[in-house]
């Protein structure tokens, strides 16, 4: 008699515990597979070498990029002050800047925007969708409507890229000039650089000078952060 | 022994300590209110460098000690350890103050949380932050049913609303380590340790903390633990120890891996004796959350309760500088500082201005004040468990 009771309570622990591990296991279980779904969409920086024009192409009916000459970049700061004046960013944010690098003496200027990456953490984090990627063009905007302001986005973001604005109670952030881009202009900081360092343009457009300084094959291009593997739509290469 | 007691017969000094909290919490309801209107750019530290700082680090402090009381009250509430039993209703009761209290600090540290809706309406299942809110919802559903359970002594449904509430809780709790844990431009934070780190520490955190209420309920009252209490003490004052060895073996290696690997001057900027973190690190965090409280209880081999209580007060003290330096650190190295950009060759600078801290008293006033209620009203002492 003792023996069954004992056999009996066996059982039921066996069975507290196994349904008790498949709670918390299914519990945490439940936001890693949303995090491998994520996962999924990450293509790596395989893109980066040789195979970005074909991803892109299929992706979006316009494929906007931005090949940064970095050699050519003087420092001016036209690019910024354009900017900031087409889209009233506040006087000590900046929406596109210049980074002065040092590399054993010499030094060059490297503009930096938002990288519209077709992998951003910065759309990952997001809890409530205020920050998007553009499935027409790729473009990653801020619907201010919707920004928390929890600045998780700015967090997740490797390339400084984002700020909150108060004025509009939301982040901020390149958008690539999309109200200009839809009006048939270039973006304010290409149009403003007078020693044509940002090319932009349409990858679905064979004539476009981003296709053919992205398929010119005797020059290397490059990202910055790869490792962050967020596969970023600005490139850098020499001119 | 009555469920509720709403006489409210407070002694001088717990009159005293409501009247402070109360206080607090009214002056960090109105800063924060301020803020909301006034934007959080003139009255925050914070940056753009470093858009989180110490409301972030505070609620992390507050709702890491919640998931660590959550495991300490499951041990004797749903596991069954009897010597755990008499602290479970405590613990439960403050899992839910510490999460409330945390709560406080994240909502004033939103800069427009009046959209929150928008976490239902468009919510993004991919995001770690989406998950950590909605884990923490059912937490705190479970436990607020595991303690309303709890008073009407309804200790099996208890027990299963606890283990839920643990469930949600480890869930919530790791995918919060994951939020930071993910982030790959963030070297200090990304990496699968974080989640394991936050677990870990959660569990620290926790038995310090229960050490800490259950003492103060002595001292407050002014009534001595009867035995079971006392029997529990002692055996929580060896779980304290344990725990502090695992987060003492946890540190040594992360720098040892700090120090052997480039870590692009994050070792230097945390955890060298030069760095702009050094106090906070090697007193704080090294000092008064390791070292001090694991000799001074490993030498009174958990049997002095006065040392007990100093060493978990200490700790708590300690603690929330681990959460605080652990926002720090991750923003404190520039993004721009790894491909040399000159303009990026410091450490970011953070003070936090006075309206952050009378919002973060806010919070821990938001705990006191629960915790006095809950002592006069509740009777958290109450121990017919079992």
């Amino acid at each position: 008699m003792s023996n069954d009771s004992k056999k009996t309570l066996d059982r039921r622990n066996f069975l507290k515990i196994t349904a008790g591990s498949l709670t918390i296991i299914s519990s945490v279980a439940t936001p890693l597979v949303a995090a491998i779904a994520s996962g999924v969409e990450k293509t790596g920086i395989g893109k980066v070498e040789g195979k970005i024009h074909e991803v892109t192409k299929k992706e979006y009916k316009n494929s906007y990029c931005m090949v940064i000459l970095e050699d050519r970049c003087i420092d001016c700061e036209r690019c910024m002050d354009a900017c900031r004046k087409t889209w009233n960013v506040p006087e000590e944010e900046y929406r596109t800047r210049i980074l002065e690098i040092e590399n054993r003496g010499h030094k060059s200027f490297l503009p930096v925007l938002c990288f519209h990456c077709d992998s951003a953490p910065c759309v990952v984090a997001c809890p409530t969708q205020a920050s998007v990627k553009r499935k027409e063009d790729g473009i990653v905007l801020v619907d201010p409507k919707k920004c928390i302001g929890c600045k998780v986005c700015m967090l997740a973001c490797p390339y400084d890229a984002r700020y909150y604005n108060e004025e509009i109670m939301a982040i901020d952030k390149c958008t690539f000039c999309l109200p200009r881009l839809e009006k048939g202009l270039k973006p304010a900081c290409v149009e403003a650089c007078p020693a044509h360092v940002r090319i932009f343009g349409d990858l679905n457009d064979h004539d476009s000078e981003v296709y053919k300084l992205l398929y010119d094959y005797e020059k290397s291009i490059r990202v910055l952060k790869p490792e962050c593997n967020t596969c970023p739509r600005v490139y850098y290469r020499k001119s | 022994m009555k469920r509720f007691d709403f006489s409210l017969k407070f002694n001088k000094i717990e009159l005293l300590l409501t009247v402070i909290f109360a206080f607090f919490l009214a002056i960090s309801v109105y800063i924060g209110i301020k803020g909301l209107f006034q934007g959080h750019l003139h009255m925050y530290g914070t940056t753009r460098e470093m858009p989180i700082a110490l409301l972030l680090g505070a609620y992390i402090f507050f709702v890491v000690t919640s998931t660590g009381l959550c495991i300490i009250s499951a041990i004797g509430h749903v596991f069954h350890f009897d010597a755990f039993a008499p602290i479970a209703k405590r613990a439960v009761f403050l899992s839910i103050a510490t999460i409330m209290g945390g709560f406080v600090c994240l909502m004033f540290e939103l800069d427009s949380p009046w959209k929150m809706y928008y976490f239902v309406i468009t919510p993004n299942f991919k995001s770690g932050i989406w998950w950590m809110a909605c884990l923490y919802s059912f937490y705190l559903l479970f436990m607020i049913s595991e303690f309303i359970a709890i008073i009407f002594d309804r200790h099996k449904l208890g027990s299963i609303l606890g283990f839920l509430g643990l469930s949600f809780g480890l869930a919530a709790h790791s995918n919060m380590g994951a939020v930071f844990g993910t982030l790959q431009g963030r070297p200090y934070w990304h990496g699968a340790f974080m989640p394991i780190y936050f677990i870990v520490s959660a569990f620290f955190s926790g038995t310090a903390a229960i050490i800490f209420f259950t003492f103060l309920s002595r001292y407050v009252k002014r009534r001595p633990f009867n035995q079971r209490l006392e029997h529990s003490i002692y055996k929580l004052g060896w779980l304290f120890l344990f725990a502090t060895f695992i987060m003492i073996f946890f540190d040594i290696w992360s720098h040892i891996t700090g120090t052997l690997a480039y870590s692009g001057g994050l070792t230097q900027a945390i955890q060298s004796f030069e760095g702009p973190l050094k106090v906070n690190y090697w007193f704080f965090e090294i000092a008064c959350g390791l070292l001090i409280p694991f000799l001074f209880v490993l030498f009174t081999r958990a049997r002095s309760q006065t040392a007990l209580f100093i060493s978990s007060a200490i700790c708590i003290v300690g603690i929330f500088y681990m959460r605080y330096d652990l926002m720090l650190a991750g923003q404190i190295v520039p993004l721009w500082h790894e491909i040399g950009a000159t303009c990026a060759n410091y450490y970011v600078k953070y003070a936090p201005t006075t309206s952050e801290m009378l919002v973060f008293c806010g919070g821990l006033s938001f705990v006191g004040l629960a915790y006095i209620l809950g002592e006069k009203i509740l009777n958290l002492d109450e121990n017919e468990l079992h």
